[in-house]
C-alpha cells in the first residue's frame, strides 16, 4: 500500500514535530492532522490496520506540497513522498473526499485540473525551433498575459522559438494531485513525446512546477523531453546578461519578490528573478521570509479543491508582502500569480509582465 | 438501553459544542481523536509504537477566541466533561494526553498577535500561536523574545506557559514566567480572568504565577503579554575544559556573581568525551563548558574577558570560540529524526534544580542510584540554566535495548523515573526544573510538597470544583 520509501518517511515524521512552524496548512487551519507529523501519524495508523482510511483522505489532499517541511528537515526526510502515495491510495480505495472528487475526475479524464483547455492567441510561430516555450496549464487557462509577455520578450531578444500548437498537459499538476499513477506517466509521456518532436535543444518553462517535473520527476520514469530544461526566469536573466534583451523603459518603483516554492526550494533558484527585477530598475524590498524560507501562497492545485483554505494561506503571505511597503508584489510562477492575484489584485504582478513592459 | 441514552446525550453535547465554535471546529472522527493520543512523552510513543490504542478524547474542539473558549468550558462544566487543553503536542510529560476522555481543546486556531507595543517593549499574543511564529514576528521588527527552547518550532505559546518552560539563553533572560508580564485565563465557570498588566506590583500575591506552570489544571490561558528585547548586537562564545565538575560549577557560580552570561552549559565527563573529540580531534578527560555573552559589543567583550579570567582561576583550558558558534547554529539539529535518541531506545530527561552547595551531589547520587540499580542503563548530564545561587541539572538516562514486552517496559520506565526523581528530592532537588510534571510525575508532587500541596489543591477546588480541567495531571 505504501512503498518502503514512504514507510521510512512515515516512521520518522510521526515522531517528529520540528517543521510545524512552517507548514502553511497547519498554521492556517490549526488542525493537527494538517501538519506533516499529523499526516504521518494517520498514515501509520492506516498501516497498522486501523479503519480510518475514509477519515484521513481529506487531510492528505489538504497539503500544498510546498516542501517547506522537507527544506527544514535536518535529516532530509520528505513528507511529500507519503502524502502523494496517500492520495494515490485514496483513488485506489475510492475514498477521495467529495470536495476533491470533481477535480480528481477531471484530472484523470483530461490530465489537467482545469475545465478549459486554454488556447491563448499567439502570433504564428514555426513548427520547429531551437527553443521550445512551454506555457503550462495555468498560463494557458488562467494567465494568458504571461504567455503574451514571454512571446514578446523572446521575440524582442531575437530568439528562435516556438510553442506547441496543441500543447498537451505536462502532467506536473496531475502528479501533485493524484501521485504516481500509470495515468500520470501516460500524460507526461504524451507531453514529452510532443516536446521532443519539436526538436528544440532548449526547453523554457513558464511554470516552475513544470520545470521541476520535467527535470526531476520525468527522468525517473525514463522520459526525456529532448532538450535542456530551463525556468523562464533563469533563461531570461541569461538573455539580459548577454545583452540580447535590453531594458529600454526602466521601472523606478519598489517591489518585493515572492519566491515560488517550486522555484526556490525544489529547483534551488532564487537569484535570476531578483536580477531581472534589478535590471528593470526596481528597488527590491525583501520580505522577512524569503528565498528558500518562502511561505507558500497555497497554489493552484490546492485552490482548485479547497479555495477557503487557500485564502487562509494566501492572505498572510500578501500581508508579508504589504509590510515591506513595496508598491508591487512580484512573483515568477503562474500559479502564485493566479492565487495571490485573486486575493491581492493589482498589487501582484508576474516578473515576465513587468520585464516585457520595461524592454 | 444505556448506550442509546448515552448516544443521545453525546449528540446533544456535540450540537452544543458546534453551536459554540462552529461545526467545522468540532470533530469526533477517530482520526482526529487518535492524533492527540500521543505526544513527546516516551511512554505514549511506546504505547502507540506497539499498536495499542492511545488515550482518546470524545471530542476535538478548536475554539477561535477567548469567547469561544468560555462557551466550551461552560458546556463542559455543566455536563462535567473532562477538558484537556492541547497545543503543539510536544510535551514530554504526557501533560496534554486526554487520559480521561472528554474534550481535547485544541488552541492552535487562536494564533494572532493582539498588540505590539514598541514603546513599552511588549507583545501580546493569543496562546495558540507556534512560538517560532511569534519570534519571527518580533525579529522582523528588530526584536526578540529571547526564549529559545528546543521545542520552539513546534510548541505553542500556551504550551510553554502551561509547564513554565525555559530556553537556552535563560541564564540572562529568564524562564518564561520571568518573560511573561500578563495573562488572560478562562476558568471552568466561563469567567475570563485578567492578571495585572504591569511589570511588578504589590497588589496581593502574584496571580499570574498561580497559572503559569499549572498545566491546564485550573483553566485555559488564552492571551499572554511578553517582554520584548532588542536583538543583541553580538553574541560571543567560548569553550573551556575544566578538570572536574566541582571546578566547573564553581566557575559558573563565580561568573554569575559579576555578570550574566546568556548561556552556560557544563557537560559531565560522559558527555564531554564526544565534544572534546570533536574540538581537539583527540580524547581528553575533563568537563566541558560552553558559554555565551551577548548584548552591546563593548559590554560583551568586557564580560567575556572576565569569564576567561574566572575560568582560568579555576584551572580551565581555553578552547576558543569555534565550538560555541557551531553549537548555536545547529542547536536544534539534535532533535531531528536520526540525530536524537530514537525509539525503541528508552530515554528520559530528569531535569532538576538546586542550590550550588547541593547540585553536584545530586548529580553523583542520581548517577549512582540509576546506574547501580538498573542494568544496561547509562546516565549522562549537563548543567544548563544558571542562577546566582544555584543551577539546574539536565540529566538523561538511556537504555538502548529495553524489554520487548510493552507492559514490562512501561513499569521499568516508571521505576527508573521514580528512582531518579526521588534521589533528587532526597538530596535537595525538585520534581522537575522545566519540562513540567504532567501525567508522568504527578504522583511525586506530594513527595516534594508534603502539606504544602494543600495550596494547589485548594486553588483547584475553588476554580475547578467539578474537577474537569486536565484530570490526573500535576498530582491534582
Amino acid at each position: 500500500m505504501f512503498s518502503d520509501n514512504a514507510k521510512k518517511q512515515i516512521d520518522a515524521c510521526r515522531f517528529c514535530w520540528m517543521c510545524r512552524h512552517v507548514c502553511p496548512v497547519g498554521l492556517a487551519t490549526g488542525k493537527e492532522a494538517d501538519t506533516p507529523r499529523g499526516r504521518a501519524v494517520l498514515c501509520k495508523y492506516v498501516l497498522t490496520g486501523m479503519d480510518i482510511q475514509k477519515e484521513i483522505t481529506g487531510d492528505m489532499f489538504a497539503c500544498c506540497l510546498c516542501n517547506n517541511c522537507a527544506s527544514w528537515c535536518e535529516t532530509g526526510y520528505r513528507p511529500e513522498v507519503f502524502i502523494r502515495e496517500a492520495r494515490t491510495q485514496a483513488l485506489v480505495t475510492d475514498t477521495v473526499p467529495p470536495a476533491v472528487k470533481p477535480v480528481v475526475d477531471r484530472v484523470l479524464e483530461k490530465g489537467t485540473i482545469y475545465e478549459d483547455e486554454g488556447r491563448p492567441a499567439l502570433p504564428a510561430l514555426p513548427e520547429k525551433a531551437k527553443v521550445l516555450l512551454v506555457l503550462g496549464e495555468t498560463v494557458r487557462v488562467k494567465q494568458p498575459g504571461i504567455a503574451a509577455a514571454a512571446v514578446s520578450l523572446l521575440t524582442k531578444a531575437g530568439v528562435d522559438f516556438t510553442v506547441l500548437k496543441e500543447e498537451p498537459p505536462v502532467g506536473a499538476m496531475m502528479y501533485d494531485l493524484v501521485g504516481e499513477l500509470q495515468e500520470t506517466r501516460d500524460v507526461a509521456a504524451k507531453f514529452v513525446k510532443a516536446a521532443a518532436a519539436a526538436g528544440a535543444g532548449t526547453i523554457v518553462c513558464l511554470d516552475p512546477t513544470d520545470a521541476r517535473f520535467l527535470k526531476q520527476d520525468c527522468p525517473r520514469w525514463g522520459l526525456n523531453p529532448g532538450g535542456e530544461v530551463y525556468t523562464a526566469t533563469a533563461y531570461l536573466a541569461g538573455l539580459v546578461e548577454s545583452g540580447a534583451l535590453k531594458v529600454k523603459k526602466p521601472w523606478k518603483g519598489t517591489a518585493t519578490f515572492h519566491d515560488p516554492c517550486r522555484l526556490a526550494r525544489d529547483l534551488e533558484e532564487t537569484e535570476p528573478a531578483r536580477d531581472l527585477l534589478k535590471a528593470c530598475g526596481a528597488e527590491l524590498k525583501e520580505m522577512f521570509l524569503n528565498r528558500d524560507s518562502t511561505r507558500c501562497c497555497g497554489g493552484e492545485v490546492m485552490s482548485s479543491q479547497s479555495p477557503k483554505v487557500t485564502a487562509l494561506i494566501a492572505n498572510p503571505r500578501l500581508d508579508d508582502a504589504k509590510r515591506t511597503g513595496a508598491e508591487l508584489c512580484i512573483t515568477a510562477c503562474p500559479g502564485c500569480s493566479q492565487v495571490l492575484g485573486t486575493h491581492g489584485g493589482d498589487f501582484v504582478k508576474n516578473i515576465l509582465e513587468l520585464l516585457d513592459e520595461c524592454c | 438501553m444505556d448506550q442509546e441514552r448515552s448516544a443521545f446525550l453525546t449528540a446533544m453535547i456535540e450540537s452544543e459544542l458546534e453551536d459554540a465554535v462552529g461545526k467545522e471546529n468540532v470533530s469526533t472522527t477517530t482520526a482526529d481523536r487518535l492524533i492527540y493520543g500521543y505526544d513527546c512523552y516516551w511512554l505514549s510513543n511506546h504505547w502507540s509504537a506497539h499498536g495499542k490504542t492511545p488515550p482518546m478524547a470524545d471530542f476535538v474542539v478548536s475554539p477561535g477566541s477567548t469567547e469561544e473558549v468560555s462557551k466550551v468550558l461552560q458546556i463542559a462544566n455543566y455536563y462535567r466533561i473532562p477538558v484537556t487543553t492541547v497545543g503543539g503536542t510536544s510535551g514530554t510529560q504526557g501533560g496534554a494526553l486526554p487520559v480521561a476522555g472528554g474534550i481535547s481543546l485544541n488552541t492552535k486556531r487562536m494564533n494572532h498577535i493582539v498588540e505590539f507595543d514598541e514603546m513599552s517593549m511588549t507583545v501580546t499574543v493569543e496562546t495558540g500561536m507556534i512560538f517560532q511564529q511569534l519570534e519571527w514576528y518580533a525579529n522582523e521588527r528588530g526584536y526578540t523574545l529571547n526564549h529559545y527552547p528546543s521545542a520552539i518550532t513546534t510548541a505553542t505559546v500556551g504550551g510553554f506557559l502551561a509547564h513554565n518552560g525555559i530556553g537556552v539563553v535563560s541564564t540572562k533572560y529568564g524562564k518564561i514566567i520571568d518573560q511573561c508580564l500578563a495573562l488572560e485565563i478562562v476558568i471552568p465557570s466561563g469567567e475570563v480572568l485578567q492578571t495585572a498588566p504591569v511589570p511588578k506590583h504589590s497588589s496581593g500575591p502574584d496571580l499570574k504565577g498561580m497559572f503559569i506552570g499549572s498545566e491546564g489544571t485550573l483553566g485555559v490561558m488564552t492571551k499572554a503579554t511578553f517582554q520584548l528585547f532588542r536583538i543583541p548586537e553580538v553574541r560571543l562564545f567560548r569553550g573551556f575544559l575544566f578538570k572536574n565538575l566541582t571546578e566547573g560549577i564553581a566557575a559558573g557560580r563565580d561568573m554569575l556573581q559579576e555578570f550574566k552570561p546568556s548561556i552556560i552549559r557544563l557537560y559531565d565527563e560522559a558527555e564531554t568525551v564526544s565534544i572534546i573529540k570533536n574540538i581537539l580531534g583527540v580524547a581528553k578527560p575533563g568537563v566541558f563548558m560552553n558559554i555565551a555573552v551577548d548584548g552591546k559589543q563593548k559590554m560583551a567583550e568586557m564580560e567575556m574577558e572576565r569569564a576567561c579570567e574566572i575560568a582560568a582561576e579555576h584551572g580551565a583550558e581555553d578552547l576558543g570560540a569555534e565550538y560555541g558558534k557551531k553549537w548555536w547554529d545547529s542547536r536544534l539539529t539534535f532533535f531531528y529524526p536520526g540525530k536524537f535518541f530514537s525509539y525503541p531506545q528508552m530515554y528520559g530527561t530528569m531535569d532538576s534544580v538546586a542550590v550550588y552547595s547541593k547540585i553536584e551531589n545530586i548529580y553523583w547520587e542520581m548517577k549512582h542510584a540509576i546506574e547501580s540499580t538498573y542494568k544496561d542503563v547509562r546516565f549522562i548530564a549537563h548543567f544548563s540554566h544558571w542562577y546566582e545561587w544555584g543551577c539546574m541539572i539536565y540529566d538523561r538516562f538511556i537504555m538502548d535495548r529495553p524489554p520487548e514486552d510493552p507492559i514490562e517496559t512501561l513499569k521499568l520506565h516508571n521505576a527508573i523515573w521514580n528512582t531518579g526523581v526521588r534521589t533528587a528530592l532526597k538530596n535537595g532537588g525538585v520534581v522537575n526544573d522545566h519540562h513540567g510534571v504532567g501525567l508522568k510525575l504527578g504522583k511525586l508532587m506530594k513527595e516534594q510538597y508534603g502539606p504544602s500541596m494543600k495550596v494547589f489543591e485548594g486553588l483547584k477546588k475553588t476554580l475547578d470544583p467539578n474537577g474537569i480541567m486536565n484530570p490526573y495531571k500535576l498530582g491534582l
